[in-house]
């Protein structure tokens, strides 16, 4: 019994030290990863989009987002971007209103006229190309077109930046199938009961 | 109503003559109707779920990255068809891959791996990448914030392995876009792939017979219609189950993805991965990966020992509970530390 016990010892020890090198194989090779850092889009628009995103996603990420805001207002692209409504979520932002900087960055997108460039999307959107849509850009700041009440086009987009959360609400489908589910489980449980 | 008793034998007759469905009624022991030997079969029906559920999203999902947030997003404000089959389909999901691990972990409490039973041990875990495969693009599909920085994570590491992911080049086919690739691997190759292992799978299963309890070898046995009707039962709450979640916690839909930030954590099976990215970055997370499949691919040929009992496994046993409590503590980690940002390097690269 003893000796049956050593040899299984034996091999899972083996095994741990094969997962402890594996491990450590991820580790030395970690490096390469986290010697990159990202680094942040140049023109305005990519800027903004994504500091929408990410307060939808988290609104603690304040620091992420005056990031992007700051550069944004330092760009040297600025199209397709209201810059007073970007100043103006800044101002928000550091006020600690989340939600009225989530509101002032999507009115900070602005539509323009159509057939203008809009600036460059990274090369990577060939291959995921879907991402959040964007209009068409070029505008000069404090035109205008630039502060124009947002458009249903405008107001699409501020729905797609944020999740779709649904909720029970009562309805006779919804009541009919918790129902039937209740019926599925109370049978299942009463026939296992049964059939032990 | 006698004419009925008369006919229906000579009917049921007919049938077995030409289906020979009295095959199903050989004898398989009696312990497989308790729940731990039924994981199996219950994940095997949450797969049939998952499928009938996936057929009806198709009808309504748009797999081109323009449409495939939105469509997902239209199923969803009012109860019905759509929001039942993505509920369903996302619930069945969950308890699909819970079953498969509770599964495997029950194989390995119960030492049913060991000879002659290495082959299907080597099966499961191929069903089980598989399985993983699928949560994988079923999340990348919804096409959100999380699906899109999973398929971002897919392309860092297709890149770590240079050519051999050429698939997920964007270079491989300028016509079809990565999604509408992954659709089609989420709704055809996969679930080819996984049926494919299945037959493989429940044919060692029917030629090696359902494991003994260890320590326990002989015992009452009964017939496997019988076990198929009790196994009905398990499903029946487990559908129960599904519907009413399905209603009162519908599954939710992201924002549209945006490029070049990453924000979300990933979905539960993956968030131990994620607190090993945290650690070591995309490169840890490609390795230990590697590394946790074949060590378990390998399990049969590290425990070779005939012992089954636990007292004669305990090394065994109290590593695999390493293992385990290894994964819960790292996805508890994930759970409540902030991410950080991996894919810099690759965002860079592309830049």
């Amino acid at each position: 019994m003893a000796d049956v016990r050593t040899e299984s010892a034996g091999e899972w020890l083996r095994t741990a030290l094969i997962i402890a090198a594996a491990i450590g194989l991820a580790q030395a090779s970690a490096g390469v990863a986290l010697a990159h850092k990202g680094k942040l889009p140049t023109d305005a628009l990519s800027l903004v989009r994504q500091a929408a995103a990410l307060l939808a996603q988290d609104p603690k990420m304040t620091a992420e987002v005056k990031e992007r805001l700051d550069a944004a207002l330092k760009s040297r692209d600025p199209r397709g971007v209201n810059l007073a409504k970007v100043e103006q979520a800044r101002s928000a932002l550091a006020s600690g209103d989340i939600l009225a900087t989530r509101r002032l960055l999507a009115d900070a997108i602005v539509p323009v006229s159509a057939g203008t460039p809009a600036p460059s999307m990274p090369p990577s959107t060939s291959t995921t190309a879907g991402t959040m849509p964007m209009p068409p850009a070029a505008s000069t700041p404090g035109s205008a077109e630039a502060v124009r009440p947002a458009t249903a086009e405008q107001m699409a987009m501020m729905k797609m930046a944020e999740p779709l959360v649904s909720r029970y609400t009562g309805t006779l489908g919804e009541s009919t199938t918790v129902l039937a589910g209740l019926v599925l489980v109370v049978a299942g449980l009463v026939m296992l009961r049964r059939g032990r | 109503m006698a004419t009925d008793a008369v006919r229906r034998p000579g009917v049921w007759a007919a049938i077995d003559e030409r289906f020979g469905l009295s095959d199903l009624a050989y004898s398989v022991p009696r312990h497989a109707n308790t729940l731990p030997f039924s994981l199996g079969g219950i994940s095997m029906v949450s797969l049939l779920i998952l499928v009938l559920s996936g057929i009806v999203l198709t009808q309504f999902y748009h797999p081109m990255p323009e449409f495939a947030n939105d469509s997902v997003r239209t199923m969803m404000p009012q109860f019905g068809l759509a929001r039942l089959a993505r509920g369903i389909h996302y619930w069945a999901a969950q308890v699909f891959l819970v079953t498969v691990l509770l599964h495997m972990i029950r194989i390995f409490l119960t030492a049913s791996f060991k000879r002659p039973r290495e082959a299907n041990w080597v099966a499961g875990v191929l069903l089980l990448g598989i399985s993983v495969a699928l949560y994988f693009t079923g999340t990348v599909l919804k096409w959100d914030q999380e699906g899109f920085e999973a398929l971002e994570h897919n392309l860092a590491i297709g890149h770590l392995l240079g050519g051999l992911w050429h698939w997920f080049a964007p270079s491989f086919s300028q016509a079809a876009p990565l999604l509408l690739r992954l659709y089609i691997a989420h709704i055809v190759v996969l679930p080819s792939a996984i049926f494919f292992v299945l037959i493989v799978h429940f044919w060692l299963i029917k030629k090696h017979g359902i494991s003994p309890i260890p320590g326990n070898d002989g015992g009452e046995m009964l017939r496997f219609t019988s076990h198929l009707a009790h196994l009905a039962m398990y499903v029946a709450v487990l559908a129960g189950f599904i519907l009413i979640l399905t209603v009162l916690l519908p599954p939710v839909i992201g924002p549209a993805p945006v490029e070049g930030i990453e924000v979300t954590k990933p979905p539960w099976p993956f968030l131990p991965l994620f607190a090993v990215e945290n650690w070591v970055g995309v490169p840890g997370l490609l390795w230990v990966s590697l590394a946790a499949f074949v060590m378990l691919a390998l399990v049969p040929l590290l425990d070779r020992s005939p012992h089954t009992r636990p007292l004669q496994r305990r090394a065994a046993l109290a590593l695999g509970a390493v293992v385990v409590l290894t994964l819960v503590g790292l996805a508890l980690l994930a759970w409540i530390t902030k991410g950080a940002e991996h894919l810099g390097w690759l965002l860079s690269i592309w830049a």
